[in-house]
């Protein structure tokens, strides 16, 4: 199998899903960059910023679990797309935690640089999640 | 179909389709029963519930443009990372028309069969575009 596309996988299965932090310098290089429209450009930035994201959301949603559904890969560059469930016991921001389930899906692309993401476009529907849990009126 | 031509007409979607109006299009682009995934909508089918999608959109975003950013190929699937410019002069989810500027990013996927697009997933900031328009609060 591809070296990106199964270290794109391990991202989203053993670090997010299994919350083995120490992976993340073997999938993620120093000088990676997170392009996430729900927070500032610049706060997911390098190591510090891969395990930031990563503890972000495994304190807020400690149960977490992706399954990936689909994988695009031409180049260096690999597009996963993937639906997440988690039990929301922890704050996600300045939301307390709710106790709800949430399911979500999402679209990530990440750029490799000798096997390692140097650059990711995160796409994820946020709103859903925020309705799911209460937090914002369903709408439409 | 060569990963060339499959990128080609999820092109057209986005340059004639969406940004050019051209919706009679999606006839010749795109299989009679495609399959539309959406994560306000839900799960569609077929060309006027495609249709539907962008004049959902059109209605409250009167004018667009779409910046197609990266294309990635594999087989029957083509992903795009992309930035709609757009003005919001319509009521959208049951807020008028603020005139205001969005740019929203988005990374999508489409599965083509015989040079036709016979499935799609969206995937828009939709929280980041709420948050622009000013109907939900920016994050702390």
């Amino acid at each position: 199998m591809d070296t990106n596309k199964q270290n794109a996988r391990r991202w989203f299965e053993e670090v997010f899903s299994s919350g083995n932090l120490e992976l993340i310098p073997e999938l993620i290089a120093s000088e990676y960059v997170n392009h996430d429209p729900n927070v500032p450009e610049g706060v997911w930035a390098g190591l510090e910023g891969a395990q930031g994201l990563v503890s972000t959301y495994r304190s807020a949603f400690p149960d977490l679990k992706f399954t990936i559904t689909h994988q695009i890969a031409e180049g260096d560059l690999v597009m996963t797309r993937w639906s997440a469930t988690g039990t929301h016991q922890g704050p996600l921001g300045t939301l307390p935690a709710t106790h709800k389930s949430a399911t979500i899906t999402g679209t990530n692309l990440k750029r490799f640089m000798d096997g390692k993401a140097v650059e990711e476009w995160a796409n994820f529907d946020m709103m859903g999640l925020l309705q799911q849990l209460g937090a914002v009126p369903k709408q439409g | 179909m060569s990963s060339e031509q499959n990128k080609a007409i999820v092109q057209r979607i986005y340059t004639e389709v969406n940004d050019a109006q051209q919706y009679q299009l999606l006839e010749q682009l795109c299989h009679p029963d495609v399959k539309v995934h959406d994560p306000i909508a839900g799960e569609q089918q077929g060309i006027e519930a495609f249709r539907g999608l962008f004049a959902f959109f059109r209605a409250a975003f009167g004018k667009q443009h779409t910046d197609l950013r990266q294309f990635v190929t594999e087989g029957d699937y083509v992903a795009l990372l992309h930035t709609h410019h757009a003005t919001h002069t319509g009521p959208f989810m049951g807020l008028a028309a603020t005139h205001k500027d969005v740019v929203v990013p988005g990374v999508e996927l489409f599965r083509l069969q015989g040079g036709k697009i016979a499935e799609f997933w969206r995937f828009d900031a939709d929280l980041s575009l709420m948050m622009q328009l000013g109907a939900m609060p920016q994050p702390a």
